[in-house]
């Protein structure tokens, strides 16, 4: 990173001119990263001469954000990228024993609590959407049973009328499917207006932060729905369809007399 | 010769008891005729219709049909036989109430690859049986005697060789009967068979060749 540059968070507003003022003093921004709804959205990253640049220009303006007088004395934190090949937990534990008053937490440690937090929750979320799907073929298995149980008249005339018992069930699975398929695209346009604008909305109510996954994944994860929404009315209506192609029909004309 | 019916028996079984719902039936339809079968109800006149049609299977017995005989039609067979050969008025109201009349009139042609305008075949059709003008009203709006005519119709839209009709004047009044009837002389003219079956002495065509139907059994001309 070069001298006087920055990089900025995803929730840090910049000039027009892509730069950030400080303390007087306007700064370049190289990038803007993307959002990971944690702290790290309104941080501000630079090399350590800019550092010092900023830290003398607070204090011009009587603001003194460090309590050592020398930027170098107040470091926190130092990020240590390991090359490749070489094993984070070995260098972490050569650090410790060579500098014993620093604490050592080597990057995986440092996202497994909310790695795990989210684990859960999708682990959660995925239960309840299998739950849901299988609660949704067996209610729709009963309302398609009783819909076409009402219909049987009008499928009796399709048979006088030259239908082959494979046209009918054919007849039964496209209109479910049909159904289901407009279901599944007002169903996942429903979500995605409800998602997308709230995502930032959803993360802070949840607690964790909130990636909004990449368009290719959006795109993925709707067509899944869409797949697994509109194979619910066809599966659904298996038993019906099946039920009313072994219908004889001049029973039920004559139960119509 | 349209249709020859050959020794043709229906059994049932109902509980443990077996009975002939028709029983040793045999009847010939010609090109152009106008066949009548009266009988009461439960006696066998309908199972001989679904026999007939290919919707029923007989116990024993053949019905032929241009030299075949449709007892040994799979269910693909049978359907398109209906379909093509048979036009079948069933009792009662018996069209599709979220279609119009043209729609209703027309649907059996596209159940099978077909070339030819369904539509325009479907109007001239309700022009000839007298309701042009009811073709795109729903069957709600119809009485019924236009209800009968819309499934008159529907049954001629394939051209069949023979048309059958269930009980076709059972809930009309005298005056519509007669209109029905009529139009099954002319249909018989034109030279498409016609076979129904009806308990109501009033709806026999005095031109008709009348059969009697009690307990399965079918006699010759009444």
């Amino acid at each position: 990173m070069d001298d006087g540059v920055l990089i900025a968070g995803s929730d840090i507003v910049l000039e027009s001119d892509h730069t950030l003022r400080l303390f007087n003093c306007s700064y370049p921004v190289a990038a803007q990263l993307e959002k990971t709804a944690t702290g790290l959205d309104s941080s501000v990253f630079m090399n350590m001469d800019t550092m010092k640049s900023l830290f003398a220009s607070a204090r011009e303006v009587g603001i003194n954000f460090l309590a050592a007088d020398e930027p170098g004395g107040s470091v926190s934190s130092v990020l240590v990228k390991v090359k490749k090949g070489h094993d984070p937990e070995t260098v972490a534990s050569l650090i410790r024993n060579r500098i014993p008053q620093v604490d050592v937490i080597v990057s995986k440690s440092m996202i497994t609590g909310i790695a795990d937090n989210l684990g859960s929750l999708v682990d959660y979320i995925q239960m309840l959407a299998i739950l849901l799907w299988a609660i949704a073929v067996l209610v729709l298995t009963a309302v398609f049973s009783v819909t076409i149980n009402e219909r049987k008249k009008e499928f009796a005339v399709l048979r006088i009328l030259g239908a082959t018992r494979k046209r009918l069930v054919s007849l039964v699975l496209t209109e479910s499917l049909i159904l289901s398929a407009m279901g599944g695209v007002a169903g996942t346009a429903a979500a995605g207006v409800l998602v997308l604008p709230f995502s930032a909305y959803i993360g802070e109510r949840l607690q964790l932060p909130y990636l909004q996954p990449n368009t290719g994944v959006v795109l993925g994860i709707l067509a899944l729905s869409l797949l697994l929404s509109s194979a619910v009315g066809p599966l659904a209506s298996i038993y019906a369809a099946a039920r009313i192609s072994r219908t004889e029909t001049y029973l039920t004309m004559r139960e119509g007399e | 010769m349209v249709l020859r019916v050959n020794q043709l028996t229906k059994e049932f079984k109902r509980g443990n008891t077996s009975f002939f719902a028709v029983k040793n039936a045999g009847l010939s339809v010609y090109p152009g005729d106008f066949v009548s079968i009266i009988g009461r109800s439960g006696s066998g006149k309908t199972t001989l219709l679904n026999l007939i049609a290919g919707l029923l299977k007989p116990t024993s017995g053949s019905i032929e049909i241009g030299g075949k005989d449709i007892s040994s039609f799979n269910d693909a067979e049978a359907s398109r036989y209906r379909n093509a050969i048979i036009g079948y008025v069933p009792q009662g109201q018996s069209l599709l109430a979220n279609l119009t009349v043209l729609d209703n009139v027309r649907l059996p042609f596209y159940f099978f690859r077909r070339e030819g305008d369904a539509a325009k075949k479907a109007l001239s059709l309700l022009e000839q049986v007298g309701i042009p003008h009811l073709a795109y009203m729903y069957p709600r709006q119809l009485s019924g005697g236009e209800m009968r005519r819309v499934a008159i119709a529907r049954a001629l839209i394939n051209d069949p060789a023979i048309l059958l009709a269930d009980e076709p004047t059972s809930d009309l009044d005298v005056q519509t009967t007669a209109e029905v009837m009529k139009l099954f002389k002319e249909i018989s003219l034109s030279g498409t068979a016609v076979l129904m079956v009806t308990h109501d002495l009033e709806a026999i065509h005095e031109e008709a060749r009348v059969f009697r139907m009690d307990a399965g059994v079918l006699t010759g001309q009444a």
